[in-house]
């Protein structure tokens, strides 16, 4: 790979770095697991760089890379997990430390497929279709498994913060 | 879910992750860096010499910041480079298990099964028990298990681990009709041709980017994944078996360091062989259950590590 590629790879890097660790953190829960995450997923691009850098869509191969990493990791939770110790307050500016701990403990309950859907339907905005496409699932189980999975977020969340749930339904 | 809520739930996904971000830089330095050892592997691997040359050639962790005191960044050192006893493994790979009224698969009933399998493959002894998973709501039962196995031959103890996914779905190329694993990257299979499709990886059981000694093979109607993945000199070594049919995935693995995917060496080799985790993996017991004698034994496990708990 000569210089031209490596500076088109910082660039594609800078341009969607930090939105694919965001995602990553939604997955994992977990800052360390997600920085794992992140750089592996674009070592793997970067392995990649010519092929990646013709394709037509290099996020949506981003993204492809990213979902097939999260998935095929083998252990389901490390001891190390936890949210206090992974997610400083310093780091996220204006958000409720336990309404935070209260999501990432819900979506850790999920299922890894689970956890995935949500987080592409309603982090990514993709549709049931795109998200049924990228995790190789058929519509119908993206949309049951995203109205199980919502729910099951939603109890968490009411359980542990019933006013505000409901401040912002009404709202 | 209502419009409210959906709307809701996008408004907290992205509060939790407001202002989380990396250092581009060394995010860019190091995906470089392991990209480079990723190709390194490939051509390892294209020249039959995986084995005993990458542990030479990779090299070098992560380059991101804030990662503390993980077992990610323990020194490669710790490996004295002592010759040890050979691992002592049985020549047989015939494993046995028990019969009676099937249970409800849980992280404690994996764990004592796994305990037994590597009883019955190889001398040696325990520790380190835990587990996680089985699904009281119903959805497909998905059990994590690891023990630290301790080869009675000698040489350090290291994690064996074993993940049960029931419902697993490894995508269009490969739910019913498993046969995209021959496909190159970026290829889809139609009409029993690989074919581009732009945007695509690698179908997910196959011999993707950072696989060395990888073989695909279709055994009985199941589809098999037998690989490594090097760094450092430490060696997971894995057999993933996905049953097209009941989609159900039986992933094991075995360790020659203190931790999966840590470059702390603690042992020459794992202490199974690819054929022993292979025998476990492909074991007609698994599934939503499993017998009761393991459930009971599962539940008598002590000390054991339960990963469902909060901070364990």
């Amino acid at each position: 790979m000569g210089h031209a590629d490596e500076t088109t790879f910082e660039s594609f890097v800078a341009s969607t770095g930090n939105q694919t660790f965001r995602t990553a953190l939604l997955l994992c829960g977990d800052w360390h697991l997600a920085e794992d995450l992140t750089q592996s997923t674009y070592a793997k691009v970067f392995a990649s760089w010519p092929k990646v850098r013709r394709a037509d869509n290099p996020p949506a191969y981003l993204r492809t890379v990213l979902m097939n990493t999260y998935l095929s990791h083998r252990r389901l939770r490390r001891s190390s997990e936890t949210p206090s110790a992974t997610l400083p307050d310093t780091a996220l500016p204006g958000t409720d430390p336990s309404t935070r701990l209260a999501l990432l403990d819900g979506l850790r309950a999920l299922s890894r497929t689970d956890r995935a859907v949500l987080v592409l339907r309603y982090w990514e905005d993709r549709s049931v279709a795109q998200t049924a496409h990228d995790l190789g699932l058929s519509e119908g189980a993206v949309r049951t498994r995203t109205t199980r999975a919502a729910q099951r977020l939603r109890a968490v969340l009411d359980a542990d913060f019933p006013d505000v749930v409901a401040d912002r339904v009404r709202a | 879910m209502s419009t409210h809520e959906t709307h809701d739930l996008r408004a907290r996904f992205a509060e939790v992750v407001d202002g989380a971000g990396l250092d581009l830089d060394l995010l860019i330095d190091g995906s470089r860096r392991d990209g480079r050892r990723i190709r390194t592997r490939r051509r390892l691997t294209a020249a039959a010499a995986c084995v005993a040359v990458a542990a030479v050639v990779v090299g070098a962790g992560s380059a991101l910041t804030g990662r503390g005191g993980s077992t990610a960044d323990a020194p490669y050192a710790t490996w004295t480079g002592t010759p040890e006893p050979s691992p002592g493994q049985r020549t047989t790979t015939e494993l046995v298990y028990p019969v009676g009224r099937p249970t409800p698969i849980t992280g404690r009933s994996t764990a004592a099964a796994l305990l037994d399998l590597v009883g019955q493959l190889d001398d040696g002894s325990a520790s380190g028990i835990g587990g996680q998973g089985g699904d009281p709501a119903g959805a497909p039962a998905e059990t994590y298990a690891v023990l630290r196995w301790k080869p009675a031959a000698g040489g350090a103890a290291t994690p064996v681990m074993i993940n049960v996914q029931n419902g697993f779905d490894p995508g269009p190329d490969q739910g019913a009709d498993p046969k995209g694993y021959a496909c190159e990257e970026g290829q889809s299979v139609e009409a029993g041709t690989c074919t581009e499709v732009g945007g695509s990886g690698k179908p997910f059981f196959s011999c993707r980017d950072d696989r060395v000694a990888c073989t695909v093979t279709r055994e009985d109607g199941l589809l098999v994944v037998a690989y490594e993945v090097h760094s450092g000199g430490a060696v997971d070594r894995h057999v993933d078996v996905f049953h097209p049919d009941t989609k159900l995935r039986v992933s094991v693995a075995s360790t020659n360091a203190s931790e999966f995917e840590t470059r702390d060496r603690v042992r020459a080799e794992p202490p199974l062989s690819s054929e022993a985790l292979r025998a476990v993996a492909t074991l007609d017991v698994w599934g939503e259950t499993l017998p009761r004698l393991w459930q009971r034994r599962g539940d008598e496990l002590a000390p054991y590590h339960d990963y469902d708990l909060v901070g364990q």
